[in-house]
């Protein structure tokens, strides 16, 4: 017993002299352009710029009409080999204050989700994306502050990976987390 | 044999056992299915003008049409960067009310596009449940990439999430010159509701 205790010990001395308890220095997250395209799975994603807009009923509904929304123009083309339906997943928002403070609203670790997302062509809800076929999609969020906003706002990309489960042992797009991000210049059009 | 020897026999015969039982212990572990495998779906295979069965539903695909443009009943017109195919299909429950939950073509590399929702396809609502002895007609419309349109299967299904479920699969014929053509053509092809067929089914094989 006791020999197996002095192997433990002496296993946990080995691991922390050669540094494998230390954290794993993260990656510097990737910072593109406006225009610039974020190539990854499952989704390429180009951000073409961010505005300001007033009610878009009915594309689009307010929690209350005097808030305002924040849109985020992207193109976006699925490179995984299947249809989407988890677009409110692509992209996350930093950095503008009066974000996340409606009902139902997701924020994590500063990170805002869109509160929805229309496709340009149908200037309609978007649900579903399919391989190969690249669409305009304006991704919303609905803005409390009455506050001028800022300049610009900063988009992340999301990316994931197709890994087995740990828990489950299926093979699932897990993982996801920012892969780039954009500094984008906000333009008022309400 | 001297007690020695018994003795090295019974070694050696205690090794070969342990040997034989941490290899065999490693083959059947190496036998067992995966996670993806254990919740497969399971397949059934037909082709265009036969009816095809699952455990829930009848099925026939009667035509596959390409199309550049289309519109929903209110005139609306979708466009695409790819093409839109129409897959006229026949349906009916077998011995329960059930639904459509799960339609896709894929294509020979393997990828798959869900049924568009871009425009209303109520046969793929929950709210539409297909009745036995009450064939339904209907259109599904998928929106694809040209280059994949020539090489497609339908898949249906009960379920939404087809695995461990019955999956029908049936190729589909689209020539690649229909697909040209219809990309030329600016007329949109308008998407018909469901509707009951009624004495039109002139296939008996959906019968039970």
């Amino acid at each position: 017993m006791l020999s197996l205790l002095l192997a433990v010990l002496l296993l946990l001395g080995l691991i922390v002299v050669t540094g494998g308890l230390r954290p794993v220095p993260q990656t510097p997250l990737a910072t593109l352009a406006v225009d610039q395209i974020s190539r990854g799975e499952p989704w390429n994603v180009t951000v073409t710029g961010a505005r300001l807009a007033s009610d878009l009923t009915p594309a689009a509904y307010l929690h209350d009409r005097a808030h305002h929304w924040v849109a985020v123009i992207a193109e976006v083309e699925i490179t995984a080999p299947e249809s989407r339906a988890d677009l409110l997943e692509v992209v996350r928002l930093r950095g503008i204050d009066g974000l996340g403070e409606h009902p139902g609203a997701m924020v994590e670790e500063g990170l805002v989700r869109p509160d929805a997302v229309l496709r340009v062509r149908d200037a309609a809800s978007a649900r579903l994306l399919h391989p190969g076929l690249p669409e305009q999609l304006v991704f919303l969020w609905e803005r409390a502050s009455d506050a001028p906003p800022p300049p610009e706002v900063t988009v992340l990309i999301i990316g994931m990976t197709w890994r087995e489960s740990s828990l489950t042992g299926a093979w699932e797009w897990l993982d996801a987390a920012p892969r780039a991000q954009v500094m984008v210049p906000l333009v008022d059009q309400r | 044999m001297t007690g020695f020897g018994r003795r090295v026999a019974s070694g050696v015969g205690t090794l070969a056992l342990l040997a034989a039982v941490v290899v065999s212990t490693g083959v059947i572990g190496e036998q067992r299915l995966s996670t993806d495998e254990r919740y497969r779906e399971f397949t059934v295979t037909g082709e265009t003008g036969t009816w095809v069965s699952t455990d829930t539903f009848h099925v026939e695909v009667r035509s596959t049409q390409a199309a550049g443009v289309v519109a929903d009943q209110s005139g609306w017109q979708y466009q695409t960067s790819g093409v839109w195919l129409l897959v006229e299909v026949r349906l009916v429950a077998r011995t329960e009310p059930t639904t459509i939950g799960y339609a896709a073509v894929r294509d020979d590399r393997g990828r798959t596009w869900r049924a568009t929702d871009r425009l209303e396809q109520p046969l793929l609502h929950w709210s539409y449940p297909l009745q036995p002895g009450l064939p339904v007609a209907a259109t599904l419309v998928f929106e694809v990439p040209t280059d994949a349109a020539s090489s497609l299967t339908l898949r249906l299904s009960e379920r939404a999430d087809p695995r461990m479920r019955l999956v029908v699969q049936i190729p589909l014929r689209v020539p690649a010159t229909q697909v040209t053509a219809a990309l030329a053509d600016p007329e949109p092809t308008v998407v018909e509701p469901p509707r009951l067929v009624g004495e039109d089914v002139d296939h008996p094989g959906w019968r039970p």
